[in-house]
Parts: structure tokens; sequence; C-alpha cells
């Protein structure tokens, strides 16, 4: 990749990522007691637990979405399709959603509870089974998060050459093949997905916050709610350098396999109602349980009341306008992230594993909080220049930077892994025909990095349309989208409402994974 | 319309592995110039940095007066008029046979009506005109041949670089493709430069052959002179089935080997010689020749191939009639034949 | 790329308009949007809302004012409590304006400057399960949360954020501040369960966890709404008691606001009585403090009720620091099970030897791989 290149992509990535921080970095830096704060043990305790959460978390993403990458990427089986559809959902249903959910299962109050306490056994689904340990917390986290495992992995499988599973079944059976050849090739991509997750769950808010977990985050909420934005952004640096150090030992595959190759044409290995068994449980665990849960709330609200009129008909008549909002700032970053994120792949596809890559995967662990604070910080800088005064003020483009920011080293992530999948031949040919750059791009890369530049937008649309705590800091004024109704609504305990406007928003949000999942059928990818 | 071809001094370096080491080699306007030599030798190395696809570390490349790379310069690939065929291909997996062709004219800014009949001569050269609405996935391995083959030469480039073009095709198949290459390249008049590790492709395809080994030029010369006068064994070995015999230089142009004493066709420098044996080289039942015996026998394309073991020194002889392991033969030498030094680099 | 330029440039202008507001608002938006939308409709004034709750997991409205300080792209803020409002009276964001419709609220909820002005309040109160136990059994005090005759049976909020942190606060001007943490400590070592939130302990009144409950006035309202057995008791209304803590809406102007007439007149409309009736008719079940406003019921009026007089300026005092403190006590630790207070060294040598362990990993990989 050019030098020019190179400097269009890191230009872009300051602008929505690395000035904000810099802002923050020396609002942190002025603090005050920067060593003290840093040598404090409380703080070192907040993140071992931060640590320890985020590492059961991954394992737990792990176990859960790997079985079903492979069985998705590399075996047919009855509902497959279905089922491949339904493992991207858990992604678009908000985390406090997903704990309420399971709430209604193991909370106190939770069906589940009560059951083992007829039995005499307590359950608290916030408590540690022992120090460090906070298997409700993290199993919920997990159940939201496995899909970045899943994903990847039958990604990975989907690659593998067919004839390297032929023949490992030729020597050995079926066992075998999943032995030699598909585990090794779905192991290629966990690596990678394991510290994405990791820093997700490292970054995470809102269930060790629901759920009570002592983690670092709610010691950085705190301190910028009632201490100063600057000391609270002195804690994050901890959580930065350990998504980082776990990105730099997890970023590149820890098991090669030696069999990748173009996906072949050989029928996919039968595996029957088993697989559908085995794939179908995190799926139930990350789908239904949340939305059968609000569902539910939904029917008790309506049989306590049976004249109330629909609350779906309620919440859409009120808050219309907040589908359209969240629509706009979801398509708009969605842009910005993909023209941000394009030459910064290329810049790493050429360059694999530069530091600055291990950096910006780091930088997911950010809270939103943080990187929303400093994007204000770092306009308002400029708010006194003409135009960029009206930018500023009218917080459209902020938050579309933001989220931009925000999804931008997923987005990198997946389009490199693209681009590093592609034949590097094909491009240099048309380099040598005569192609300018523009024109590789456009006639040559472009095309065929479709299904994969498609998988991103869905990716970051999904993700734009459901955030919620960095949209909290800076949507424009009067166009709030829905996950901030929803979020104002919780306080005030509309349950039946909440319920109602949260499956109107996750439909919502599903709307482009169907459209993408329709498009795939269609053309038989 | 062809281009001279001037390579000098060029080093390629890799991070800290040397890829290429001062490589100097020219060809001339119209030539068809052929790199062979084993996996790793660098060849392919060598013509990506012709073509603009890596970079030099140290030397420079010329294109007819053009100096097209040096280590602090270079003509970006995409302006260097080169045809390029990968050896993987490099298709594009969303255009159509057709389109290929037209992208590429199109980048070279034939007009669309010139680059219709272009596309549909060069189809027909290459026998594609009736897949001309089929994708790359669709084609068997000779077809994606032919296609990668036709979108090199279809902007009629002053240089066509060809890397391992048969490699992986059926016989028939390569043979049918280099009849498709002589002819699209007597038309246009292009320089070719082709890479392969098949020694019966490059002196069937090339006027002049260049062998590497670890990165480094072992000999260039015209396929003659490298069959009749190579510069060392490796160059030997690798041209096909040569046997070294170890011998003694007698005098200018006689050595003495374990097949008794032989004239050579070179005169060697240094006393200690390897002689050069290859099959046709051996006469059986020759009545002054020595015993050998047998140790293998099998039919190849129409005489028998025997294998000879005469001490310690093991060879091959092409024999008209079979003969049975263990039986020995009398085995003697015609003609002259070459020599390396043993000191010779390899 | 045109048409992106040409979206935001509408954006731009539309918000440029000359005639609008910009109020970040931290109440029950359903119950503000309305009063918002009146006062658009009556004025012609566009208002443009930023909505946000109080008991915000993110403090977004806040945290996003104190970020815009000195460029500042609010006009109003309209917080549903007390405690975040002295903070951005005290670092200097805010402008003074003394309305007229605020004339009549007491004294007691109003800067004496103008900076910020109250209205309808939410009490702190005590709830029942009346499933569970009978009214008359509850405790009535705030102080009974750490009578061992409770001993076990009570939840609250955590005090770090919105109301209940004011109500600290006002815990410590009246008993100093290591009253007040002893206070805590004492209802921790009482068995209390402490919720993040007042809603969450209002539910775990509500489905029956706990008999008793300490929370905010608007969520047990909602509660009894929702059919739930919940009783609800005003504490400290003896004759030698203080009285209850009634935390007001806030409503004040930002320094340096863009829209400043604008700005004043949306403030007057939030101040006048029929907004305070609007917000007693509401879930919310506010308490009106202009006096004689009209009132459903079930909301108590402002003179019924014995409330404790509250010195805010004192409040924001203790509000300095008190929260640093309590986040030791509340934060980092579960304090369900036990009271943080860990100043060993351990962690800090296991945390070394871990990033010890993952350094030393990364060079065993990266000299394996070269």
């Amino acid at each position: 990749m050019s030098i020019r290149g190179a400097a269009v992509a890191w230009g872009l990535a300051s602008l929505c990522l690395i000035v904000p921080l810099v802002f923050i970095g020396v609002e942190a830096a002025s603090a005050g007691g920067v060593v003290a704060t840093l040598v404090d043990p409380e703080l070192h305790r907040l993140l071992l637990n931060t640590l320890a959460l985020a590492a059961t978390v991954t394992v737990f993403a792990c176990v859960l979405g790997f079985p079903l990458g492979i069985l998705l990427g590399g075996y047919s089986f009855p509902l497959n399709r279905a089922i491949a559809l339904l493992a991207a959902v858990p992604l678009l249903i908000p985390h406090h959603v997903q704990t309420i959910g399971w709430m209604r299962v193991f909370g106190r109050q939770g069906w589940m509870t009560e059951a083992l306490a007829s039995l005499g056994v307590t359950l608290d689904v916030r408590a540690a089974a022992f120090p460090g340990f906070w298997p409700g917390p993290a199993w919920i986290m997990a159940l939201a998060l496995f899909p970045l495992v899943a994903l990847p992995v039958a990604a990975a499988v989907t690659r593998l050459d067919r004839d390297a599973i032929a023949s490992a079944t030729l020597a050995g059976g079926s066992s075998a093949a999943l032995r030699v050849a598909v585990i090794p090739a779905g192991f290629t991509a966990l690596p990678g997905a394991a510290s994405l997750v990791f820093a997700l769950a490292s970054g995470a808010y809102a269930v060790p916050s629901l759920l009570d977990t002592p983690v670092l985050v709610q010691r950085v909420f705190f301190t910028f709610s009632q201490r100063s934005q600057g000391e609270g952004a002195l804690l994050v640096l901890p959580l930065l350098v350990s998504a980082a150090l776990a990105a730099a030992l997890l970023g590149d595959p820890w098991f090669r396999s030696g069999a990748m190759g173009g996906a072949g044409r050989t029928a996919r290995e039968r595996v029957g109602w088993l697989g559908t068994a085995i794939a179908m449980f995190p799926v139930l665990c990350g789908v239904i349980v949340p939305i059968g849960a609000l569902i539910a709330k939904i029917v008790e609200e309506a049989l306590r009341n049976p004249s109330a009129p629909s609350p779906f008909k309620v919440v859409f008549s009120r808050t219309a306008a907040s589908f359209g909002n969240g629509l706009i700032f979801a398509m708009l970053a969605t842009v910005v992230v993909l023209l941000t994120a394009w030459p910064l792949a290329r810049h790493f596809a050429a360059r694999q594993g530069a530091i600055s890559e291990r950096l910006l995967t780091a930088s997911i662990a950010l809270p939103p909080l943080v990187l929303g604070v400093g994007t204000i910080l770092a306009w308002k800088h400029v708010s006194n220049v003409p135009l960029l005064d009206a930018i500023y003020r009218s917080g459209l483009i902020l938050l579309v930077l933001g989220l931009a920011g925000r999804f931008l080293p997923i987005v990198v992530r997946d389009l490199r892994d693209g681009l590093l999948a592609l034949d590097p031949s094909a491009e240099e040919a048309a380099r040598v025909a005569g192609a300018s750059g523009m024109r590789r791009t456009w006639g040559v890369v472009i095309p065929m990095m479709r299904s994969s530049i498609i998988a991103c937008i869905v990716i970051a649309f999904t993700l734009a349309i459901t955030e919620l705590d960095l949209t909290l800091l800076l949507y424009p004024p009067g166009m709030e989208t829905v996950q901030v109704r929803i979020f104002n609504m919780v306080h005030y305990a509309r349950d039946a409402e909440v319920s109602a406007l949260c499956l109107m928003a996750v439909a919502f949000a599903a709307l482009p994974v169907s459209f993408y999942a329709l498009l795939r059928r269609r053309k038989g990818t | 319309m062809g281009t001279s071809v001037s390579i000098r001094e060029v080093l390629i370096r890799a991070g800290s592995r040397v890829l290429v080491q001062h490589m100097s080699v020219e060809v001339g306007l119209g030539e068809t110039h052929a790199f062979i030599g084993p996996s790793g030798a660098g060849k392919t190395t060598l013509l990506r940095a012709v073509a603009g696809l890596v970079r030099l570390s140290e030397g420079a490349i010329a294109l007819g007066t053009t100096v097209v790379a040096t280590a602090d310069s270079e003509v970006p690939a995409e302006e260097r008029r080169v045809g390029f065929v990968f050896q993987g291909h490099g298709l594009w997996p969303h255009f159509n046979v057709r389109e290929h062709l037209a992208f590429v004219l199109k980048c070279a800014g034939v007009t669309a009506t010139e680059a219709n009949s272009r596309i549909n001569t060069v189809l027909g050269e290459v026998g594609l005109t009736a897949l001309a609405l089929r994708k790359p996935d669709t084609l068997s391995g000779g077809e994606r041949q032919r296609l990668a083959i036709a979108r090199a030469v279809a902007t009629e480039p002053a240089l066509l670089i060809l890397d391992e073009p048969t490699a992986s095709l059926d016989p028939i198949t390569a043979d049918e493709i280099r009849d498709c290459i002589r002819l699209l390249t007597r038309r246009t008049g292009s320089t070719v430069l082709l890479v392969t590790h098949d020694q019966r492709e490059a002196f069937a395809m090339a006027k002049a052959v260049s062998i590497m080994s670890a990165g480094r030029l072992l000999q260039t010369g015209t396929p003659e002179v490298l069959w009749n006068h190579p510069d060392s064994a490796a160059v030997a070995q690798f041209l096909g089935e040569a046997t070294l015999l170890k011998g003694r230089l007698l005098d200018g142009r006689r050595v003495e080997t374990c097949l008794g004493v032989l004239s050579l066709s070179d005169v060697p420098r240094g006393d200690d010689v390897d002689v050069v044996i290859r099959p046709d080289d051996l006469v059986l039942g020759d009545p002054n020749g020595v015993v050998a015996d047998v140790t293998s026998s099998w039919f190849r394309e129409g005489k028998y191939r025997l294998g000879l073991k005469v001490g310690a020194s093991a060879f091959f002889a092409n024999s008209a009639t079979s003969a049975k392991i263990g039986e020995q033969v009398r085995v003697g030498v015609k003609g002259s034949c070459p020599a390396v030094s043993r000191s010779s680099p390899l | 790329m045109r048409v992106l330029i040409a979206f935001c440039l509408v954006a731009m202008a539309v918000v440029a308009q000359d005639r609008s507001v910009t109020v970040y608002v931290s109440t029950d938006f359903e119950h503000a949007e309305p009063i918002l939308k009146a006062f658009e409709k009556a004025t012609g004034i566009r208002v443009a809302a930023v909505s946000d709750t109080e008991d915000n997991k993110t403090v977004g409205l806040v945290n996003r004012l104190i970020a815009e300080a000195g460029a500042t792209r609010a006009d109003v803020f309209w917080n549903n409590e007390c405690g975040q409002t002295i903070r951005l009276a005290r670092k200097g964001l805010l402008a003074p304006y003394v309305s007229a419709n605020a004339a009549t609220i007491p004294p007691a909820f109003k800067d004496a400057t103008g900076l910020w002005t109250g209205f309808g309040a939410r009490g702190r109160v005590i709830v029942v399960n009346t499933k569970a136990a009978a009214i008359s059994t509850a405790p009535s005090r705030i102080a009974d949360f750490a009578d061992p005759r409770w001993r076990g049976t009570c939840v609250m909020s955590k005090p770090l954020f919105g109301t209940t942190l004011t109500h600290a606060a006002i815990l410590g001007v009246r008993d100093g501040k290591e009253g007040m943490f002893k206070y805590f400590r004492e209802v921790l070592a009482n068995g209390t369960r402490f919720e993040k939130g007042n809603a969450p302990a209002m539910r775990e009144v509500a489905d029956g966890g706990r008999p008793f409950g300490m929370t905010d006035t608007d969520d047990a309202h909602a509660a009894v709404l929702d059919g739930k057995p919940v009783g609800v008791i005003y504490p400290d209304q003896g004759p030698n008691d203080v009285g209850v803590v009634l935390i007001p809406n806030t409503v004040m102007m930002m320094k340096g606001a863009p829209h400043v007439s604008e700005a004043q007149a949306l403030i007057d409309w939030i101040l006048r009585p029929e907004t305070e009736a609007e917000l007693a008719k509401g879930r919310s079940a506010q308490i009106p403090l202009h006096p004689g406003v009209p009132r459903p019921e079930h909301v108590k009026g402002f003179e019924d009720l014995k409330v404790m007089v509250v010195d805010w300026e004192s409040v924001s005092q203790v509000l300095e620091g008190a929260p640093d403190d309590l986040g030791k006590i509340f934060i980092g630790s579960n304090p369900n099970e036990a009271v943080s207070g860990a100043t060993d060294r351990g962690p800090t040598y296991i945390l070394a030897g871990l990033v010890a362990l993952v350094i030393g990993l990364a060079i065993f990989r990266m000299r394996t791989r070269a």
C-alpha cells in the first residue's frame, strides 16, 4: 500500500478515534495524582476482577461459539440456514435486555431460582462462585458475544479446502476429518475472535452494572460522574493495556491449518439432528430466552389488563421518529466506518502484525463514555471556527464519527481478513495491465470483496443502530434514537411498553441481517 | 512490438533474506528468454521485479532505453506495459471471459470499437470464443490458463512474462498452451520472459535460457551452449539425466574415467574434472567398452532405459533392446562429452 | 459523498434556525415531552431535546455538559434531582436567571442567586410489601434501617448516584460526614441489601424479596400503578423527627447558552404551576412546590408533610468529597457480601505476575515464530 494511502487511512482514523483519545488523554494527564491513582491496590483488585471476568466470558463465548462455528462452516444439518441467521441475532439484543431476560430465569424471583429454592438449593446469579469467578454475569455476557466467535470460525472452516476433509475422512473416517482438518481450520480464527471478545468484555458496563459485579469499569463510571472526567479517563488506561496485551498475545493464529485453500465444491457432510441440537443450544440461550422474556412480559400485562391498548401501538405512536433517527445515524456511521476501515484494512493486510493494528484492536475495550467525552472535547476546541462550529453544534457529525470510531476496529479486522483471503495475483494482474489504484480498487478488489464488504456493512449498521452509551453522549438535540428511548423508559418500569419497544427495535435492527441472508440465498453463495 | 530487457546487478531482499543476488541478464528485442531452476531459486521474484511488483534492493532494470527500476526509484507496474501470466492465474471471479479482456483494454486506453475487434481476435486465437460469457469458476484448468494468457497479451504488451504457464496441466494441454503462446507472441512481437522448472519447455520455447539456483545466476546461454558446455555440475545435472563421472585429466582433451579414457568437447580448468555422461552418449555392446551390471530396465518413449553400474558409479543408458536385471553388458562412450571442473561453483 | 454533504448541510441549517432552544432533560421524557411540545405550540420556539435519566448507567447528560464546558450546546438543563445540579454550579457552568414564575417556590428549593430553581419534588420514602408485612411493623424513620429490629429485612439503593447520593449528602450535613459514613456502615452491618438503583430496590420490595425498602416516591407510585402490594410511608414525621427529605427537579440556564431569551422563556414555562400539576398527575407523581397546585389524591401536598429543611450550599460541600469515600465502601466489592477496605498489596503482586507472564509468553511466541 502506498504511503499516501496509509496517510489517508490514519487521517480518517485520527478524526474518529485517535484525536478524541488524545484529548481525553490530556484530560487524564492533567487530572493530577496520576501515579497515586495507578498504584492504588484497590484499582489493582478491580482490574484483576475485570481480567478474571473478561477471561471467563472469553472462555464461555468460545465454548458456545466454537462448536456452532464448526457446524455452520463445515457441516450440513436440518435447520442450518435458520440457525445461521439466528446466530447473529444476539448481537442485535442490547446487553441490558439480555440481562433482564436472564434475570427472569436466574434472578432472585426467577423461575429457575424458585424451582431450585423449593429443592433447598440457593442460587444467586450475581454472586461469585469463588473469588474471581462470576458465572452468572459471565454467562450472560458470553451469550451476547458468542457470535463474534462463531461467525469467524464458520468463515475459516468454510475456506478450508474440501480435499483436506476428504483425505482425512479416507484416512480415519469422519472423526479424523473433524480432528485433523475441520477443528484446526476453526482454530485459526479462534485467537483473533477471543481477543476481540476479551476486549469487549473488559470494557462492557451494562451487565456488570445490572448484576453488581465489582469490575473496574464501574469505578470508571463512578469517577467520571462524581469526581472528574480526567481521573475517570486515567482509570481506563489499565483496561487498554490489558486489552492490548491480549491482542498482542492472541492477535495471530496459534494453531495453523496447513490445508487452507479455496472453498471446494464437494457436498458438506450431513450430521443430522445431533448437529441441530448442538448448534441450537447457544442460539436458544442467546436469542430465545431474552426475546421470550420480553414476549412473556407483554402477555402477562395483557392478561392482567385486557382492556389496555396494545403496547406496540402505544409506543410506536410515540417513538416512530426515533426509529428514523437511529436509521439515519446508523447509515451514515456505516458509510464513514467503511470509508475509514477500507484503507486501514488494506494497510494492515500489507503489513500484518503491526503494533498499530494491535492497539486498534485494544481500543474496543475503551468504554464508550470515554470515547464520547473525548469526541466532545476535541470538537469543542474548533467550535469557534466557522462551519466547524456548525458541525459541533448540530452534533450529527460528532455522533457519526463517534460511532465510526467505536466500531472501526471490528470492521477493520473483518475487512483485513477478507483481503488476506483474496488471491493477491488478481490485483497484481490488474496492476500490470495498467489499472490505476482507483480502477484496481473499484474494478477488481471491491467486486472480489463483495461478500466481506456486505458482511461489514451489516455488522457496522447493526452495531450502530443498537448502540446506546455513546449515542447518549453525542446524539443531536431533538434526534433521539430507539435505544435512548428504551433506556429512558426502563427507568420508570413501563415493562410491557419497554418490552414491546425492545422487540420492535430488535426486529428493526434485524432487517439488514435478514436482507443479507436473503441476498446470499438468492445468489446461492 | 517488443522491447529489450536489461537486468543489471539486481539484488532483492525480503527482510534479512536475500532472494536474488546480483543477477545480470540481457534479453534482446522480441526474444524469448527462459529462467529455469529448482523451486526457491528466485526466478519468479526476479520477474515480478521486472514487472514492478517487487522492489529492488540494489541494481537496475531497464526496458528498452528506459530504466524502470532502481533501488531508489521505479516506474509503477501499471505504467510498464508488461503482460503477466501468473502461476495461479489471478483471474477475476466477477468478470466473464470477455469482460476480463475488456477491462485490461480499457485500462490501456483502447477505444471500445478497437477493443471489441481485439477481443474477438484474441479469443479466437486462444480458442475461447465459445466460452466468452463464462466466468472463471466454470472453466477447466486449461481454459483458465488460456484466459490468463489472452488477458496478458490482449493489450499487445512490449514484454510478456509467463510464470510456469504449463504447470499442473496434462502434457497435451501443455503442448496446446505452448503453441498458443508462440502464435500470439509471433503476432504481437512481444519479448517474452518465461519462468519454468521444466528444462524441455525452456529449450522448446526460448532462444536463450538462464539457469538459477538459490537466488544466483548459474549460467546463461542458448540451449545448445548450455547442453554442450555447462559451466558447472549443477547446470549439467539440472538440464537433465546427466551422470557425473569422476575423471583425471590426461592432457588437454582426454580424461581417464571408470568407463575408460574419454575425449572431451571442452578444455576444462584444473586436473580433477567431472565428465557429463547422458543416456544417449552411451553405446551398449561396444566391444571396446567396460563391463557394466544392469540394475534396472524399463520401456520409455520407444526405447529401453537401462540402469547400469560400473564399480561405484551408476548411470543410465538408452537401448533398442531390453536387458535383464543382473545381466552384464559392455558399454562404451560415443563422441566427445562435456566436462566440468570439480571446483566449479554450484 | 455529495448526498452526505448535502444532508449534513441541511441538518445543520435546520439546527441553526433562529427561534430554537436546546434543552437537556434528565427527567422521565414521557412526562417532559408533552410539556415541551406545549411550549413549542404556545411560543413558536422549536425545542430540541436531549434526554437521559438521572439513574443513568452512563451519567450521560452531566458528563456531556461538563465536556462541553466553555462551548455549551445546551441552553437549558432540566435535571430531575439536585446533586448533579450542584456539581454543575460548583464547576461554574450555570448562568443565573431568576424567573418570575419561581417567586412562590419556597426559598429552600432554589438557589439564592438564581443559578437553579427547584420544582416538582420527589420524596425519599419507605416502602412496604403489604403482603409480607403490615405497615405498622415497618420502619418509620430513616435511622431505623440501622436498627437490629429490622435486621436483614430492608433494601435500598447504593448511595452513589442520583437521589440516594443527594440524600446521603443531606445526612452528611445533618450528622457530619463521619456520622453519615457510620450510618451506612451500620445499615450494611444490619444486613440491608444494596441495589444499584431505586427502581431495582423498589422491585425487590414489590416482588417480595425484602419486606421493607427505601426509594423515591415516583418508583413507589409506579409500583402501585402496576398493581403491586406496596404501601408508602413518609418517614421522620414524628414531633422530634427532622421530616421527610424532598428532592426537587431543577431547571437551570447554561453559561454561554447560545439562545438566552429562548432559554429564559422555556425556564419560565417549566416553572409554571401548570407544569407541576402535570407532573403530579403523571406516573412519577411528583409533589408540587408552588402552593395550591391541583394534585391527585395519592400525591401528598408539600404543606401536608413535615419536610426536612436542607441547606443546599452545605450539601454541595459534602458532595465535594463524600462520593469518593462512599465509592470506596460501595464500589469494588459487593457490599451485600463484605465491606471493602482492601489495602494490602496482594492484588498488585498478582497483577505484576500476570503481566510478567503475558510479556514472557509474547516474547516466547515471537522467538518461536522467528
